[in-house]
């Protein structure tokens, strides 16, 4: 029984997957021996936390002949986002009597798989763009502005200095007095998402924590705004260790880029406030629409100082904070005493927020404190209305 | 396919236990002789008739013993009519009751022990009859389930019908060293039990006798035909036993696999058909939901609303008992229709996936396994058969392998069990030698490996359960060496 002489890999449908997307993985097993196996037990590792089965199964035990090759697969399905390994594979040799066994772990066989926030939302929005709802909104927007641009806008009536390249010649001959057309000249706006990325964050059940909500939300604002050509940059931080930039970009491909940058992040490390502001005014000072998400549980002045540090930049900045309370109590079947801790912490929580919200008042930032039901129309409406507004450029 | 090979194993070894039986029937074992006591009776019924005897005594000197009391206490002293009556009630009507002679008191333990003497007699050879039953009942068990167990006991039953009357026997020839000389009637009462019980021996002479000097002779003898057959039934159990554990699962995983597909095409398929009724009926449920939220459950409101704080946890708790139950539903529809749609994808992209899936191609076939079995099977029993004729008759070997001159090879103490056992060690010691060379080799390739692949924690840390120790340890560890400095 020389173990050496098995050969097994794992081969991956694909390496990036959506989460809530199914992902088809493959193990082959190869002896290239000349003696047969007369028993072995092949398994792959996954974590049952991250992936969960759903179809298949991750093991298998038969024998495998000389120069003989077996493959098995089962489908896994992401449950959680973010970047994990699977794996290692561990094989079982034993003989035909089950007196002696030899067990290994398959060197090498630790595969690293990208899980992207779950297309979900981003498909609702796609569909709804289909519709063409998203390009019946251009007309309210003020963010466009008139002038020589290619869109067109719409008409009046002429009055003198206009160009008479201008003239509508069909339409002043239907009204019988001179009608110009107006077209509108582009405008990007830039939108910053600063997402906090400190082990706050990550409260809750694993699935649905205030981070992954978090980058939901950050997903869907970038489909969204890069659907009205706007640029995009995100910003994620939490202490000195974990501040990451990725720069604002518009187009396609920038979508992508932004679900590699945001799928790699981990809630981790506390929340330095000041420092991640710091960090981000020194990166980036061109005036855009920011988004803050954020629990905001940090010292509320710290919060407050570190906010104001946005201001000289003439931001316009929306505060979404995600309550923690609300996504935290994750199961339905709480006891008495829990249900009475639950809103203890919901009432401390609530004074500090509100607390913040007083210190930003001033500074003429709102904040939008959102629960996990509403957190996205928050989000999305939001950009709504400072577009409507003509906010941030 | 393999079910087939399974079955046709199944059956050629059931026929190889008949076989053995027959030897063991015709050759070894005479059944007559523990079927029908000395009186012609059948054993079972003299063994129960003498069972009912010595309960019978029993109870009747009781019951004397306890009337001669009472007659003694009541009737003031020895009154000779009393136990006249007593006797007379007792020998002439009890007696009859339980059908025995009419016994005095004081024979009542005698009548006791020589009962016991047939109790015991009819007790060994009904313990024949007990062993035939089990090796028949467990070897059809074994026939349906492949468990070796079974067969292990069919067989240790056999060998325990020759091994009993050959542990009496050599009793009783052992007690003839010590207590020959005295007549059988001065001898202790369970000495003459041991004498009466190996009186009936129902093995064959043939068992004593094996031909040794022949290799085709000694095949051929009822004994070692009978140990070789032992041994085939007990190999081609554990084959049985062998090719159903590595088939079981993986033919167990097709089933399960292929059903597992045909419901989920069969749902996927009247969710597609039926998926505008399930989304109106979600709907439906969930405008209801919608109503109430308008009722003051927005969250912007739990603000505003600050008298309602408290309630607003419970009032959530509450609704999200309710979204729990449509979710489910619209997620497990939407679900198993994606995975459906995945899953024509896939089977559509990859031609093997269903059989990878399946793993229906990785099962073992049968082809492979009747010819793997066969060479084992032919290797062992070989080697099982030559190592026997050398320990039984070490000449050839002794002779011609190892070429010992002629004066050790033709001397009588060759035959001494003592050099049979000389040789017999070395052969008992292969295995348990060969399998601590193997330990040895595994556990040095380990380290080696270990040495050599400095990453296995790494792998390790990445399965998950790993890293939640690691991680636990570190700050217990920081905890408690901060207990220390701070209690020095």
């Amino acid at each position: 029984m020389n173990i050496e002489e098995l050969r097994v890999h794992r081969e991956l449908e694909k390496e990036k997957v959506f989460k809530d997307d199914f992902v088809h993985i493959k193990v082959v097993i190869e002896n290239i021996g000349r003696n047969s196996f007369d028993f072995i037990e092949i398994r792959d590792n996954y974590n049952p936390q991250l992936f969960r089965l759903i179809l298949g199964e991750n093991f298998i035990s038969t024998r495998i002949g000389p120069k003989d090759i077996i493959k098995f697969s089962y489908v896994l399905e992401p449950k959680v986002r973010g970047e994990y390994a699977l794996g290692p594979l561990s094989i079982i040799v034993k003989d035909r009597l089950g007196f002696n066994s030899v067990e290994r772990i398959v060197p090498d066989s630790v595969t690293d798989i990208l899980i992207y926030p779950p297309y979900e939302d981003i498909k609702r929005i796609e569909i709804l763009g289909s519709k063409r709802s998203l390009q019946l909104n251009y007309g309210v927007q003020r963010s466009k502005q008139k002038g020589l641009g290619s869109e067109f806008y719409g008409m009046r009536k002429y009055v003198f200095g206009d160009q008479f390249r201008l003239i509508d010649w069909k339409a002043s001959a239907r009204s019988q007095t001179l009608i110009v057309k107006e077209y509108e000249s582009e405008r990007d706006v830039t939108v910053m998402i600063i997402v906090d990325s400190s082990d706050t964050m990550a409260g809750g059940a694993i699935e649905n924590t205030k981070f992954e909500y978090a980058i939901r939300a950050c997903m869907l604002l970038t489909k969204v705004a890069l659907t009205r050509r706007d640029n995009v940059g995100i910003f994620t931080f939490s202490d000195k260790k974990n501040l990451k930039f990725l720069k604002p970009n518009k187009g396609e491909d920038h979508f992508y880029q932004v679900l590699d940058f945001v799928a790699r992040i981990k809630p981790q490390g506390k929340c330095k406030f000041n420092e991640a502001m710091d960090n981000f005014t020194k990166r980036f000072q061109k005036r855009s629409l920011v988004f803050i998400l954020s629990d905001l549980e940090a010292n509320p002045k710290d919060i407050t100082q570190a906010i104001k540090k946005l201001v000289p930049f003439n931001h316009t900045i929306i505060v979404i904070n995600p309550f923690s309370p609300w996504f935290e109590i994750h199961e339905i079947d709480l006891s008495s005493t829990d249900k009475a801790l639950a809103e203890a912490i919901s009432e401390e929580m609530l004074e500090h927020i509100l607390s913040i919200r007083q210190n930003l008042r001033n500074l003429g930032i709102n904040i939008i404190t959102c629960g996990p039901d509403d957190m996205m129309n928050q989000v999305l409406s939001n950009y709504m209305e400072a577009k409507k507004k003509g906010k941030a450029y | 396919m393999v079910r087939g090979y399974l079955l046709s194993l199944k059956i050629i070894n059931l026929a190889i236990f008949a076989w053995l039986y027959i030897i063991f029937l015709t050759s070894i074992f005479d059944f007559n002789t523990v079927v029908l006591t000395a009186d012609n009776e059948f054993v079972i019924f003299a063994f129960l008739g003498a069972l009912k005897n010595v309960f019978s005594y029993l109870i009747y000197g009781l019951f004397f013993l306890i009337a001669y009391g009472l007659a003694f206490i009541f009737g003031g002293g020895v009154n000779s009519f009393t136990f006249d009556f007593i006797e007379g009630f007792f020998q002439g009507y009890l007696s009859k009751w339980f059908s025995i002679p009419q016994p005095e008191l004081e024979n009542i333990p005698n009548l006791i022990l020589s009962e016991f003497g047939v109790l015991f007699n009819d007790f060994y050879l009904f313990i024949f009859q007990i062993l035939f039953i089990i090796s028949i009942f467990y070897a059809i068990k074994g026939f349906f389930k492949s468990d070796p167990k079974n067969s292990f006991v069919a067989i240790g039953s056999i060998v325990l019908m020759i091994i009993i009357p050959l542990m009496v026997v050599g009793l009783r020839d052992m007690l003839n060293l010590f207590l020959g000389s005295l007549p059988p009637a001065s001898r202790p009462e369970f000495v003459q039990y041991i004498y009466q019980m190996a009186s009936t021996n129902p093995l064959d002479d043939s068992l004593k006798q094996i031909p040794i000097d022949n290799f085709f002779q000694f095949i051929a003898s009822p004994v070692i035909l009978f140990a070789i057959i032992s041994y085939i039934y007990l190999e081609l159990t554990f084959q049985i036993n062998y090719a159903d554990t590595v088939t079981k699962p993986s033919l167990e995983r097709n089933e399960r696999l292929e059903a597992q597909l045909n419901i989920l095409a069969r749902e996927s398929h009247f969710i597609t058909a039926n998926i505008d009724k399930i989304k109106t009926e979600a709907k439906e449920k969930m405008k209801e939901i919608e109503e109430e939220q308008q009722e003051g459950l927005v969250v912007g409101k739990f603000f505003a609303k600050t008298g309602r704080r408290f309630s607003y946890v419970k009032e959530m708790i509450e609704r999200k008992k309710l979204e729990e139950e449509e979710k489910k539903l619209v997620t497990a529809a939407s679900k198993t229709r994606r995975l459906g749609r995945y899953i024509d994808r896939l089977f559509r992209e990859d031609s093997e996936a269903r059989d990878t899936l399946t793993a229906s191609s990785s099962a073992p076939r049968s082809r492979n396994l009747a010819t793997s079995t066969l060479f084992n099977f032919i290797y062992r029993l070989g080697l099982l058969m030559i190592i026997s004729f050398i320990i039984i008759h070490p000449y050839w070997f002794l002779a011609t392998i190892i070429q010992l001159p002629e004066a050790i090879t033709e001397s009588v103490a060759i035959f001494s069990p003592e050099v049979i056992i000389i040789l017999l060690l070395p052969i008992m010691l292969i295995f348990p030698v060969i399998s601590k060379l193997i330990s040895f080799i595994k556990h040095r390739n380990l380290i080696i490996r270990l040495q050599q692949e400095g990453r296995i924690k790494e792998l390790l840390i990445s399965v998950g359960d790993y890293v939640i120790k690691e991680e636990l340890k570190a700050p217990l560890e920081e905890e408690a060496e901060g207990v220390v400095i701070e209690s020095t």
